[in-house]
């Protein structure tokens, strides 16, 4: 409940609560207050004006007023004071008034007389009369008739008094050094002058406060002390308060909600735990050794164990740099949807009969079932989407995954995902391919140490094959031609060193001869197409000379510093021609492998690319750099050769990443190594293949050593089937096919050349350059013309210049054994 | 069954959705280290995946979760790693932590790398093991 912050402060509050009619009230602070009334006067509580608290006094005249008689001290307000009270009049006739409070000790100790009143004509008074202060003061046209006024006197600790009505400050006067407080008892709502005519007046809310207790109350009037703050008390309280609004306009928080899905990712693991001698091949459940061998395939579509739906062969198949495909049946009952089953995930694994030690030979998904509405079959080809996986993957990933070289020179830029990676391979002698786990790897072809060994005990019975390579197929040279076109920068540089005295200053002036104007120089060789790097001018003298005049004369000739800096004697100047010249290089390297060359001859191929260097406008080139050297560009070339005097120098210009010579050198290596992939790959025609009963092992990482059957041979795997036929004829077959390079059988490691690009066209000059001629008519009765002839650029270094670079590469060959045995 | 487009994939190009990381290991623990990769992220576009905890503060982290501890394989048996060279000094079991978040696309997929390297085990095929995220929140770049 609201409660005002003076009421610790407040010695007496008369709220006059009562039931109607009631002649006896008390204070909410302990004080009493008795109605007195003689001679037909009429004073009550009165619930005809309630405000917010049940009654208020009313009384009609004069001789009626509550007499208060206050508990503990005999004085209120020793101090600073305040009195407040709410006032409504039902009339103010012109000379009568109603004192709200009415306080008249005129004799001491008390010697106080105070009234706070209202009067007719709407005045305010108040009137304190003490042996210290003298106040009164009389506010008219200030009181509301027939309305609640709110009125309070103040006296502050400096003893002035203020009064204000209904908030507002309406007088005050000077104030006293000693104050005397209320003396109790006193009076209120005790009327006074002429009552002939009868006004109510009600009375509530009488307030005394120690202290200026302002009440901070937008006055209405409002009471403030309608409840007691603890003991007791009721009715509804207030605090009145003044809220001034200012409008400052409008705000708003924008909220931005996101909303996302929730939910974990997880992925098991898969973990066949095997005895070690499966793992290691020496076990196999399709082979008991000496006795039959007991097997089951395990197959999963979408994570179920679908081995029980399988009938007829299960067949898988994997080849050197392709997708690994399996095939098998699942018997079909009642209402199906086949449709269902394209993309499902599926594992395919060998195992014992009881269904453990299993060994993975598929992961992929099904790409294509095929309904057999007569044999109740679903027959499903399955792949592990390797073009699919390698397609989807970045460059920056199978860059780290197969290494080689590629360059936009030689392969399309815009390749990407399974192209791109077959560009990549065509540089690499290996294979890319998905494990039977499904994880990509990069196998050599080169074969290396065996890991598996099959031997007659192993191999099936008259499995073994040979297929021998043809000379046909064989490339063992290739000739790589490639062309890089490019722009350099060429400058001439020219000293010129001329004097045209031809037997000294004084027998030339005596002559009448004439000097050689400076800009006719400087114009002679602006005009030749030459900027002037250098210029040193021989200067006329610059003291007088004694001329001999012949016949014993002598004259004399004076220095004008005027005019004689205009002219020169001779000169020393450095002039360069700057232009560019197309270099076309024709890079003929040959690749081959020596030792086949040497067995079966030359078999020729040829790849062949080209790449143009790219830069600004050669033409604007040179004119930049012309501008430049005259000073008339503040824009330095980009390429500026070298000034070496007396001869051309040239120098490479700048051009762009995909076209300088850091990407030649790298098209060129990608085309030899993409001949050594060539030449590897056609002497790896040669296959021994076999069978053995269902190895998990057996697989495109693996070198196998074949010896049985008149066959010794050691190959990396190139081709694998798995074949298990769970419910016909029992079988689980492995048939693999190894590749052999062969040289026809010469058994020579050829040494490998590294590929790298050779040296280019260098920067570097070239001379000496010819002569250049000046000729000065400066003799008496000549032109005075000066006239400066450079040689003319040769076209060797003008015109397009082809420039052939050969080299040559030996790619290495590792021959694997092959050794047959025909017997007798 | 989880409600975000992020899940472990085979393959970097995000195309194939890995059901399950499988290996294969020696009963008497003698095989060797089997290494694998596989790949965190989402093939969607313009998203992310953060920590449900505190999104953008807890750290999305892959961790083993063993469906029956004390049975089948220990978390121990599996080391994970932000690369290959970082399996030798991973402590088996811990779990590995993705950053505070994990942006969509194939050029955003983690590369996970795992190790698994089983004791001398019973011959059998064991499930228990998984590689699991916490709850993820995926919400638009």
């Amino acid at each position: 409940m609201a409660y005002n912050e003076h009421w610790d402060a407040c010695r007496l509050a008369l709220r006059f609560n009562g039931s109607d009619g009631a002649t006896t009230t008390t204070d909410d602070k302990g004080g009493t207050v008795s109605l007195v009334a003689s001679g037909g006067a009429t004073i009550a509580l009165s619930n005809e004006y309630y405000d917010s608290s049940p009654t208020s006094l009313r009384s009609f005249d004069k001789d009626a007023w509550g007499e208060v008689t206050i508990s503990g001290a005999a004085e209120l307000g020793a101090g600073a004071l305040t009195i407040a009270a709410s006032v409504r009049p039902g009339s103010l006739p012109q000379g009568n008034f109603y004192n709200i409070l009415y306080s008249n000790k005129p004799a001491a100790p008390s010697n106080i007389h105070l009234r706070l009143l209202i009067a007719g004509t709407r005045w305010v008074g108040l009137d304190v009369q003490t042996p210290f202060e003298s106040v009164f003061i009389m506010v008219p046209n200030v009181i509301n008739v027939g309305a609640m006024n709110r009125i309070m006197a103040t006296r502050d600790g400096g003893g002035t008094w203020r009064l204000f009505v209904n908030g507002a400050l309406v007088g005050s006067s000077a104030g006293a050094a000693a104050v005397i407080g209320l003396q109790s008892p006193f009076r209120v709502g005790y009327h006074g002058g002429d009552n002939a005519a009868e006004y109510p007046t009600w009375l509530d809310e009488l307030y005394i406060v120690d202290g200026v207790a302002l009440e901070t109350a937008a006055y209405t009037p409002q009471p403030i002390f309608d409840s007691p703050p603890s003991g007791g008390g009721s009715g509804a309280s207030s605090l009145p308060v003044s809220v001034a609004v200012r409008a400052y306009g409008t705000s708003s928080l924008p909220l931005i909600i996101s909303t996302g899905v929730t939910g974990s990712a997880s992925v098991g693991l898969d973990v066949a735990v095997v005895d070690a001698a499966y793992l290691s091949g020496a076990a196999l459940a399709s082979d008991g050794g000496t006795a039959a061998g007991s097997w089951s395939p395990f197959v999963t579509i979408g994570g179920t164990n679908r081995t029980a739906d399988i009938v007829g062969e299960i067949e898988i198949d994997a080849g050197r740099g392709a997708a690994r495909i399996a095939s098998f049946a699942l018997k079909a009952t009642g209402t199906i949807d086949p449709t269902a089953l394209v993309g499902q995930r599926v594992s395919i694994d060998i195992a014992t009969a009881a269904g453990t030690n299993r060994m993975r030979l598929f992961t992929g998904r099904i790409n294509e079932p095929r309904l057999d509405m007569i044999g109740g079959t679903i027959a499903v080809s399955c792949t592990d989407d390797l073009q699919n996986v390698v397609n989807a993957m970045p460059r920056a990933a199978l860059d780290a995954l197969i290494g080689g070289r590629w360059s936009p020179a030689v392969f399309d830029d815009a390749a990407a995902g399974w192209v791109y990676a077959q560009d990549r391979l065509s540089t690499v002698p290996a294979s890319l391919d998905l494990s039977p786990w499904g994880a990509l790897r990069v196998t050599p072809w080169e074969a290396g140490a065996a890991n598996l060994s099959f031997d007659g005990n192993s191999i099936l019975q008259q499995s073994v094959s040979v297929s021998l390579a043809a000379r046909s197929g064989l490339v063992n040279e290739i000739a790589v031609d490639f062309g890089y076109r490019f722009p350099m920068a060429k400058r001439e540089t020219f000293r010129v060193q001329f004097e045209y005295l031809t037997n000294g200053f004084g027998p030339w002036v005596d002559a009448g001869n004439g000097f050689l104007s400076r800009s006719a120089v400087t114009s002679g060789i602006e005009a030749a197409g030459g900027a002037i790097y250098d210029m040193e001018w021989i200067a006329l003298p610059t003291t007088p000379q004694l001329i001999n005049t012949g016949g014993g004369g002598v004259a004399a000739w004076l220095p004008n510093p005027s005019t004689d800096p205009l002219f020169c004697l001779g000169f020393d100047a450095m002039v360069n021609f700057d232009y560019t010249q197309e270099i076309d290089e024709r890079h003929a390297a040959v690749v081959r492998s020596p030792a086949s060359v040497a067995a079966m001859g030359t078999l020729r191929e040829t790849v062949s690319g080209s790449l143009r260097g790219e830069t600004a406008d050669t033409l604007a080139a040179e004119t930049n750099a012309h501008l430049w050297q005259l000073g008339l560009s503040n824009i330095p070339p980009v390429d500026a050769p070298a000034i070496v005097i007396g001869q051309t120098a040239a120098e490479a210009m700048t051009l762009t990443a995909d076209t300088n010579r850091a990407a030649a050198e790298a098209a060129l290596a990608t085309l030899v190594d993409v001949a050594k992939v060539k030449i590897i790959a056609s002497h790896m025609d040669t296959t021994v293949s076999a069978a053995v009963a269902l190895h998990p092992l057996v697989d495109l990482d693996k070198t196998i050593t074949i010896a049985a059957q008149g066959v010794t041979a050691t190959g990396r795997v190139s081709q694998v089937r798995h074949r298990m036929s769970a419910s016909d004829s029992g079988e689980a077959v492995t048939e693999f096919e190894i590749s052999l390079c062969r040289l026809s059988g010469v058994g020579i490691a050829d040494v490998e050349t590294p590929t790298a690009a050779p040296a280019g066209v260098a920067d570097g000059a070239t001379g000496p350059l010819a002569p250049v001629i000046c000729t000065f008519n400066g003799l008496l009765g000549q032109d005075q013309s000066f006239e400066i002839t450079f040689p003319a650029v040769e076209a060797s270094q003008r015109d397009a210049a082809e420039v052939v670079i050969d080299s040559a590469f030996d790619v290495a060959l590792v021959e694997d054994a092959l050794v047959i045995d025909m017997g007798a | 069954m989880m409600a975000t487009s992020f899940g472990f994939y085979s393959d970097a190009g995000l195309t194939t959705p890995m059901g399950a990381l499988s290996v294969v290991q020696a009963a008497d623990g003698s095989a060797a280290a089997v290494d694998s990769v596989v790949y965190f992220g989402s093939p969607s576009a313009g998203k992310k995946a953060q920590a449900t905890s505190d999104p953008g503060v807890d750290p999305v982290y892959i961790s083993i979760a063993d469906s029956a501890a004390g049975a089948g394989l220990a978390a121990t048996a599996v080391k994970l790693a932000a690369s290959s060279g970082g399996l030798g000094a991973a402590v088996a079991g811990n779990p590995l932590s993705l950053g505070v978040q994990v942006l969509s696309g194939s050029a955003n997929a983690v590369a996970v790398h795992v190790r698994i390297k089983t004791p001398a085990v019973a011959v059998g095929n064991y499930t228990d093991l998984s590689l699991a995220t916490p709850d993820l929140t995926e919400s638009a770049v």
